[in-house]
């Protein structure tokens, strides 16, 4: 990084579990340009001040979803997040809230891969489907995928995990990334497999924990508006409720 | 290996339609109500005089949306209530639960009782 007459006082929570009781925070001056993000502020703390200084990243450009953390005490994809837009301030960088924490920055996000594993967020073939031949069974429209397009952005960086106010108070709750992910599947033309994943959204700790505060599209580094797909899967559970009372399996 | 599934559907509809009550019914008929009351102010011999009203409440098809719009405003009420308790951070539990929507459906049946009470008081 190109040395310039800005700094910034970036203040770092810090924890190792080998040596630490609880988290303590570090304060680093950290010269910037326009182009720094925070990601690349952490790289300059572990290049010249702490190389102990633990954090994940990977593809540097919003893609991977590996930096989430909390600037400010809101939910930010460190690389996607600009140190010129807090300029005249200080900054406080933490781990995502919400998730135990591993070392310094580091969360531990298995919780969030469960759940995500749990909702099946893959297409399983319908029964009609079985026997077609790969180039006839899942043909979609542009409409059609535009469906669930806005949904299928998500990559899993945990933001609205770390915004979200019943996940917090209730680690049962399926949470916004993964509702939203099953919900995607469920209205993809070329899936059949929505029977196997509506109990997990009809129960309590599925949509039905959602009381619509809507902070998880807020944060959402990739606008998939989770707080919309639960919504829409409440209508959809709500319909199910409806047909199951007449025609209970 | 599921969890149960909720019984929440039936509440959120309820509470889904009473918003929509609230939002656009209810309103309408306070409008009218007005528009009626500005355009003729009598109350003795205008639209809004006790025959026009009794004239109205004999209408068994008005009488039943009458009932719908209360009944539905009730039901959600009381659902904003229960659910807002959590925001104010009082942890709701099945005691909290059997008292909202217990008030609402005794709050029904009155209404029910009272529209049939007019009824008979009236015709």
């Amino acid at each position: 990084m190109e040395q310039s007459k800005k700094t910034m006082k970036i203040t770092v929570v810090r924890y190792r579990p080998e040596q630490d009781d609880k988290p303590w925070e570090q304060t680093f001056d950290v010269p910037y340009i326009h182009e720094t993000s925070v990601l690349e502020a952490l790289f300059y703390i572990k290049d010249h001040f702490e190389p102990s200084l633990s954090f994940r990243w990977s593809c540097r450009m919003a893609v991977c979803g590996s930096c989430g953390m909390m600037v400010n005490g809101v939910p930010h994809l460190a690389c996607k997040t600009f140190l010129r837009d807090y300029e005249g301030k200080s900054m406080r960088i933490a781990p995502l809230d919400n998730f135990p924490i591993e070392r310094d920055l580091v969360v531990d996000i298995s919780d969030l891969i469960e759940k995500i594993e749990r909702i099946k967020p893959y297409i399983i073939p319908a029964e009609k489907d079985k026997n077609m031949p790969l180039t006839k069974a899942y043909r979609q429209t542009p409409q059609q995928m535009e469906a669930y397009r806005q949904f299928a952005q998500c990559i899993n960086c945990g933001c609205c995990y770390a915004a979200c106010p019943q996940y917090k108070l209730n680690k049962d709750f399926i949470g916004p990334a993964a509702l939203t992910l099953l919900y995607r599947y469920n209205i993809d033309n070329r899936d059949g497999g929505k029977e196997l994943r509506m109990p997990y959204m009809n129960a309590e700790e599925g949509v039905w924990s959602c009381t619509s505060v809507g902070y998880c599209s807020e944060v959402c580094p990739k606008h998939v508006d989770p707080s919309s797909a639960l919504l829409l899967g409440k209508k959809m559970s709500a319909t199910d409720y409806v047909f199951k009372m007449f025609k209970p399996e | 290996m599921h969890s149960p599934r909720s019984d929440e559907p039936i509440y959120w509809l309820l509470f889904g339609a009473g918003g929509l009550a609230m939002a656009i019914v209810v309103p309408s008929i306070l409008i009218v109500l007005l528009a009626a009351g500005v355009a003729s102010p009598d109350v003795n011999e205008g639209l809004l005089s006790f025959a026009q009203v009794k004239g109205l409440l004999g209408n068994w098809f008005l009488s039943l949306i009458l009932f719908g719009v209360v009944f539905l405003t009730i039901w959600h009420s009381c659902h904003r209530i229960y659910h807002t308790l959590h925001d104010l951070t009082i942890h709701t539990t099945k005691l909290h639960f059997f008292v909202f929507y217990g008030l609402a459906a005794c709050l029904s049946f009155a209404l029910l009782a009272l529209q049939f009470l007019v009824y008979c008081k009236l015709f």
